[in-house]
């Protein structure tokens, strides 16, 4: 948001710059100050208005981000309402024109974890799987060219439910290092500050929240016999 | 670089590359290594895959309206001054 001035004494030839409007065929020049200054001539009630009108917006999704930590209706409400409860009362703080987004999924994640994580039980936490028997059958066999792998065939007839599960049953970070990426499309950089941590940590928590994922998934075809080449024999 | 170490640069970056987190050299070096190495492909193929599951099981929600009212009191207050 932009101000006009029309008094050149007050100018800053290094913040701001001149640029001559037409109106009513008189020319006027204009001084425009740049809109980081919005934050120091608001009122509360404008700084209000303005918090409504760019953070109401993100709403949904943040209540979509809580409902996946919390796993359910009631407790994420009460995430979001304290969320966005933290985020006006310090929305002075937050620079005007940057990331908006982030900087309420950071204000999100943290009440989670301070306010809900603590006292859930965690879930139980998948150990480390060896390269599945089938994966490994797979990289040794040959295909015709252009059919899907038996593994992609195999997840094609996973259910939903069992994709859920399994991530529920990541560790939390990185399960939620995998929701940022895959489910909200939050970049590395974004990720890192929204969960506080370098993006080297970002990535490893993403690289190993997708392996054990796609070892859980792994497993639940092969316990269903998803995927399987021949089952009558081994029955 | 061998096509081991092909292999190792694409196993190690393939949630980079489908994050479209990779410069572009690299990624197109990867591309041009998918197209002559089945295994790779293959394993590209399931990780993309999965990352397209991801985004069909967890769709956009929409926050209940009882949650929009609660919020939207917060900023109310204020600007009825």
């Amino acid at each position: 948001m932009q101000t006009a001035i029309l008094d050149r004494t007050t100018a800053d030839p290094l913040k701001g710059g001149y640029s001559p409007v037409t109106r009513d065929s008189v020319v006027w020049h204009v001084m425009t100050i740049p809109s980081s200054d919005v934050r120091t001539t608001e009122t509360d009630a404008e700084r209000a208005e303005r918090f409504e009108r760019d953070a109401m917006g993100y709403l949904d999704q943040l209540y979509g981000a809580a409902l996946r930590m919390t796993r359910n209706p009631a407790d994420a409400e009460d995430v979001v309402q304290e969320t966005y409860a933290k985020a006006f009362s310090s929305f002075e703080q937050f620079t005007p024109g940057t990331n908006l987004k982030a900087w309420l999924y950071r204000i999100l994640t943290n009440t989670y974890i301070n306010t809900y994580r603590k006292a859930q039980r965690q879930p139980q936490i998948s150990g480390s799987a060896d390269v599945e028997d089938w994966q490994l059958a797979r990289a040794a066999s040959h295909t015709s060219g252009g059919l899907p792998s038996a593994e992609r065939q195999a997840l094609e007839k996973v259910p939903d439910s069992a994709v859920t599960d399994a991530l529920d049953s990541l560790s939390p970070d990185f399960r939620q290092a995998v929701l940022l990426a895959d489910v909200e499309g939050f970049s590395y950089k974004e990720i890192a500050e929204i969960m506080g941590t370098p993006i080297g940590t970002v990535m490893s928590r993403l690289n190993r929240g997708r392996k054990q994922l796609r070892e859980k998934l792994g497993d639940y075809a092969r316990q269903r016999g998803i995927g399987r080449e021949s089952d009558s024999e081994d029955d | 670089m061998g096509d081991e170490d092909q292999c190792n640069l694409a196993m190690r970056s393939v949630h980079a590359f489908l994050h479209g987190e990779l410069p572009e050299d690299t990624a197109d070096q990867i591309r041009r290594h998918l197209m002559a190495c089945e295994k790779c492909m293959d394993n590209f193929d399931a990780e993309e895959f999965i990352g397209a599951l991801l985004k069909r099981c967890y769709g956009p929600t929409v926050a209940p309206p009882t949650l929009r009212v609660r919020v939207s009191r917060l900023s109310v207050r204020w600007q009825s001054h």
